[in-house]
């Protein structure tokens, strides 16, 4: 009996705390392989704190996680004490649920309800730019009151009632009597209360994605728009550094709230008291300690500001002794200014990410507002504009606008009078396969990953449009003007591939190719180099249609201006644009983000060339240069209608549904768990007759 | 009493959520006086005492402290001081600093340096028998020494009235006689006023100068104990204090009453004739006497025997007498009973005549009621 339920119990928390402990082992992994360990090292920890843009977040999640903290203490303490009071119990155990309902509610709930006020109220009062740091401070300290009022309560319950009439007899005022008297009972409550209110803030990212506004970055947000390209290993050391951080806040906070909850009668000694009012104090030391650092390492006439709304890891920032973009703008442009102006002008650039360009339409929707410099990408690009989201540029205010070369001038989504993009990146989806096992015989069309030879070892796209792509590439039908019966003949090309797919995958194609366990993928290029330079056995081509034409996706992000931008501003973020395809910058980008460059400057440049290498032939291979007008007006992903869209996504679950080999595992998996969960209730039931059992045998003894 | 009066109570009640817990209270408390408020849960002795020390404030009548009125007088700044039910010792200090509270308090305002906190902390502590606990952790200590620290907390601002809200109550039989003996001792010492809120009706009657017997929110009686117990005003008072047989009766007469279906001598006059009453007859006034002696007589129901006496249930004109003897008799015997004139005590009828007097209301389902700790808000 008791081994068992110790095994269990050991299996659960193996469950639980697996993966982080997996995630802290590859924080110290020398490598950025996710395969295998290479050696012990602390290079992601210093990486890390070199990297300026992730200090400056950490330190705005402190100073967010601190204030909400503060504020929510005070006013949840307050709260409790008055509720503390009530006379009447029906109030109270309603204000008492009505409490409760905030920390049931989704996250997600909150945070748009809260950006949907704030805009509202924004609107009201006639501002353009509402959401920043005040209201996501609002939205967390909205958040952490319930869970102040939760832990400070039972303080209140359990303290002797007459504790404060004992005060007032024996001369205090009611103010004395509260901080002398009935402070000391609750302050462990209080504290721990604030601990977690602190540690609730800190990991905070869907409220906070939603209320917060541009130039203010959180970690978790920052950690989160990571994931274009893919996450590099300096993030799992943030994440064991804050995994380590709230586990030993938790610990304090239990340590303070939990030694004399309502069971635990025993009597807490003052002895007790003083080494946990000495922990309590270190603990805040310690957090003031680390913020002081964070604020001291991030330390600040006319401040011009640019904000700016880009994917995340998609600007060459400085760090890995990089060249640092914005800070070379911020110089360059506050000298300009200055000269400009006659007096002393400070540019700051504050630079946030989003993750998709649906969240980035979002926002633009909802009127948040406050951007100066967005990059979405070619068909977002052209919705933007369609519903007047974006405003045409000055030319004359981007010079360098000569240098994006022609056949990228006039993109499909951008084609008017007006230029409303000036290209950023572009990437272009090729085939990417293990020299090793795939003859060379096989490669250059999509029938690659169509090819039995190679069946089990065939990575498809875990996406409906890249999928269907692939198979409307390989038939040489329109991606973008295909009739339902030609979606539906795709759809069967996918069927006849899916015995040979080894699976539908995204990010997880790096480890499966990288480690061979799988042999062929399609992906953007500058991706596929990446896994080429961790596995030197891996090779990419450009895939053709049967008709010989390259024929595949092709993806552009350009850097836009949102309508809401005033002259001034506008002024500022097309400095900024030049700025980016200046030669310096424009190049550190390119490497950095290894994607292909529209910039001539870039491309013609020896010392870029010789960086990339052989990769410089991969990302601009002639033979793809001369046709990304073709594969830009042909071959590029647009808009879908509505109905479009949805025969797409039924055909896609027609797809993955209609999986026998999974469904097989399935049943399987449900069997085992039914299985499972009856042997456990018969298990009880057995336990609970042979105890009554006992039960009845003892008192029959007793009874003689 | 003819000392000076300190507080005085006119027409004061009190409501909560239309319940009437105070009616129309009217009470003097003289200065050095032992006063007890006695009573059934509910009977509004708590409040009574709330309201002296201004944690309730009442919707009628007036509080006159020194011939002043208080009621608007916030407790802080009342010279009354308290000593609660469950001690309400503070948690976070030591027993020093609790003693040392309402000094510490007012230590700026009248400089008091730290050795006259400690001179009067150390003779509180010498007063309540707590030397050398100075350092202890009040939380650690047993109920007793708890109380001791309470009431040494309370008396170190030198109040003119001490209340005390059922102080005993959570102590074991053998240490609350000890404390009753060390309250009236430490009361007769210091001349403090002190006003006790009790339910235990012997409490009341060993350590009281007087005693204030409340029932539904009003003064039944107010009185010494041996006048309380001798005469009591009405059936409630006869009931609750000690234990009694109440009988209807008929005043024939001056000294001449008739119940049970005999005539009685007796020492009181003063009614109307022919006017009902209720009969007083406390069961160790009652004497056994052989049938044929008796000027009643019954058979008897049940023997108990209780240590000091036994304690006979008797049967008499469908009556259940109670009477303590030191004799034994036995069960179902038939026995006479003798009254004296001197024991028999007539009260006039009252709300309460018929409640309680025979052997099956006898006080001590009364007394579980007021077990219950908490007390009217």
């Amino acid at each position: 009996m008791k081994k068992t339920s110790k095994i269990y119990t050991s299996l659960i928390f193996i469950f639980l705390y697996l993966p982080i402990a997996v995630l802290i082992l590859f924080s110290f992994n020398s490598s950025n392989s996710t395969n295998s360990m290479a050696g012990f090292s602390f290079k992601w920890y210093k990486e890390l704190f070199s990297d300026g843009a992730t200090l400056l977040a950490l330190r705005n999640t402190l100073i967010l996680a601190i204030l909400s903290a503060i504020i929510a203490t005070v006013i949840g303490t307050l709260a409790a004490y008055g509720i503390s009071r009530m006379k009447n119990k029906h109030v109270k155990n309603t204000i008492l649920t009505v409490n409760n309902i905030p920390m049931m509610n989704p996250e997600i709930v909150v945070g748009i309800s809260m950006m949907l006020l704030f805009v509202f109220v924004g609107r009201m009062i006639n501002t353009s730019s509402t959401l920043g740091f005040g209201t996501v401070l609002i939205a967390h300290v909205t958040f952490n009151i319930p869970y102040v009022v939760l832990s400070v309560m039972p303080k209140f319950k359990q303290m002797d009632r007459h504790l404060p009439e004992a005060a007032l007899d024996l001369g205090c005022t009611p103010f004395q009597s509260f901080y002398k008297v009935e402070m000391p009972q609750i302050i462990s409550g209080v504290i721990s209360g604030f601990i977690m209110a602190f540690t609730l803030s800190i990991d905070d990212f869907i409220i906070s994605y939603f209320t917060i506004g541009s130039g203010f970055e959180t970690l978790p947000i920052r950690i989160y728009s990571m994931t274009k390209k893919r996450v590099t290993p300096d993030m799992y050391a943030l994440s064991a550094l804050i995994f380590l951080s709230i586990l030993i806040l938790l610990i304090i906070s239990n340590f303070t709230g939990n030694s004399n909850t309502v069971k635990d009668k025993k009597p807490v000694t003052l002895k007790q008291k003083k080494t946990k009012r000495i922990v309590i104090a270190s603990t805040f030391a310690a957090i003031a300690v680390i913020t002081g650092a964070v604020f001291i390492s991030t330390a600040t006439a006319e401040t011009v500001v640019v904000n700016v709304y880009n994917w995340g890891e998609y600007i060459s920032d400085g760090s890995n002794d990089s060249y640092d973009s914005i800070g070379a703008f911020e110089e360059y442009y506050s000298d300009v200014l200055t000269e400009e102006k006659g007096h002393k002008v400070k540019v700051q650039v504050n630079y946030t990410t989003f993750t998709s360009n649906e969240d980035l339409y979002a926002k633009m929707k909802s009127g948040v507002g406050g951007y100066d410099v967005i990059v979405p990408s070619d068909y977002m690009i052209e919705r933007l504009k369609n519903e007047g989201l974006i405003q045409p540029l000055d030319l004359n205010n981007i010079p360098n606008y000569k240098y994006i070369k022609d056949q990228f001038k006039k993109p499909f989504y951008d084609n008017g009078e007006e230029t409303y993009s000036v290209m950023y990146t572009y990437g272009i989806v090729g085939i990417i396969y293990n020299t090793k096992y795939v003859d060379e015989a096989d490669i250059g069309g999509w029938d690659l990953l169509w090819n039995n030879k190679y069946s089990g070892h065939i990575l498809q796209f875990n996406n409906a449009r890249d999928a269907f792509g692939s198979a409307m590439y390989k038939l040489g039908i329109s991606v973008n003007n295909a009739t339902e019966t030609e979606w539906r003949t795709a759809l069967g090309e996918l069927k006849k591939q899916k015995p040979l797919v080894q699976s539908y995958v995204m990010d997880e194609i790096y480890n499966k190719l990288e480690s061979e366990e799988a042999w062929i993928g399609a992906y953007y290029a500058g991706d596929a180099l990446t896994m080429m330079y961790n596995n030197e056995n891996l090779a990419f081509y450009y895939p053709k249609n049967q008709k010989g034409e390259f024929a595949t996706n092709i993806f552009a992000d350009a850097m836009c201006i949102p309508a809401g931008v005033d002259s001034e501003s506008k002024k500022h973020a097309e400095a900024f644009i030049n700025f980016m395809l200046s030669e310096e910058a424009a190049i550190a980008n390119a490497e950095y983000i290894y994607y292909g460059s529209p910039n001539s400057l870039v491309t013609e440049n020896s010392d870029y060339k010789e960086y990339l290498g052989d990769d410089y032939y991969v990302i601009y291979d002639p033979d793809i240069e001369n046709n990304i007008d073709t594969l830009f007006s042909g071959y590029a992903y647009r808009n879908l209608s509505a109905d479009k869209l949805a025969l797409l996504n039924n055909l896609w679950e027609e797809l993955k549904v209609d999986s026998s080999s999974f469904s097989g595992g399935i049943y399987i998996i449900s069997g085992v768990i039914a299985l499972g969960i009856t042997g456990f209730i018969v298990f009880c039931y057995v336990n609970k007759v042979r105890r009554r059992r006992m039960y009845w045998s003892k008192n029959a003894k007793n009874s003689k | 009493m003819n000392e000076k009066k300190i507080i005085e109570l006119k027409g004061v009640s009190k409501t909560f959520d239309d319940e009437i817990i105070l009616d129309n209270i009217d009470l003097k408390v003289y200065e050095k006086e032992f006063m007890t408020l006695l009573g059934p849960s509910g009977c509004g002795k708590t409040t009574t005492l709330r309201i002296i020390a201004g944690f309730v404030t009442p919707d009628n009548g007036e509080v006159l402290f020194d011939d002043v009125k208080i009621n608007d007088v916030p407790p802080h700044k009342r010279h009354v001081n308290t000593v609660f039910q469950k001690y309400a010792l503070f948690p976070h200090l030591n027993v020093y600093e609790n003693i040392a509270f309402a000094l510490r308090l007012k230590q700026k305002k009248e400089k008091l340096s730290e050795e006259e906190i400690y001179e009067r902390v150390e003779e509180m502590l010498t007063m309540v028998n707590l030397r050398g606990f100075e350092k202890k952790d009040v939380n650690l200590l047993s109920g007793g020494q708890q109380q001791r620290v309470a009431i040494a907390r309370a008396l170190i601002n030198k109040p003119r009235v001490l209340l005390l809200d059922e102080p005993l109550g959570a102590l074991d039989l053998k240490l609350r006689k000890d404390m009753q003996n060390e309250l009236k001792n430490i009361q007769r010492r210091t001349g403090i006023t002190f006003i006790y809120v009790t339910h235990d009706q012997e409490e009341a009657l060993s350590m009281s100068d007087t005693v204030v017997v409340m029932a539904n929110g009003k003064i039944q009686q107010i009185g010494s104990p041996t006048d309380i117990y001798n005469e009591p005003e009405n059936a409630f008072v006869a009931d609750f204090i000690g234990e009694s047989n109440i009988i209807d009766g008929v005043m024939l007469d001056d000294f001449k009453v008739r119940f049970s279906g005999h005539e009685f001598e007796c020492l009181d006059k003063g009614f109307g004739k022919n006017e009902p009453v209720d009969v007083v007859v406390r069961p160790e006034d009652v004497d056994v006497v052989p049938v044929d002696k008796g000027m009643l007589c019954g058979v008897v129901d049940s023997v108990t025997f209780k240590g000091v006496h036994y304690e006979i249930i008797v049967t008499i004109n469908k009556f259940k007498w109670m009477i303590q003897s030191t004799d034994y008799v036995a069960p179902s015997q038939k026995i006479g009973i003798y009254v004296e004139p001197d024991a028999i005590h007539i009260m006039k009828k009252s709300e309460f005549s018929g409640m309680f007097g025979d052997y099956s209301s006898f006080s001590d389902e009364l007394e579980h009621l007021s077990d219950v700790t908490e007390e009217e808000e």
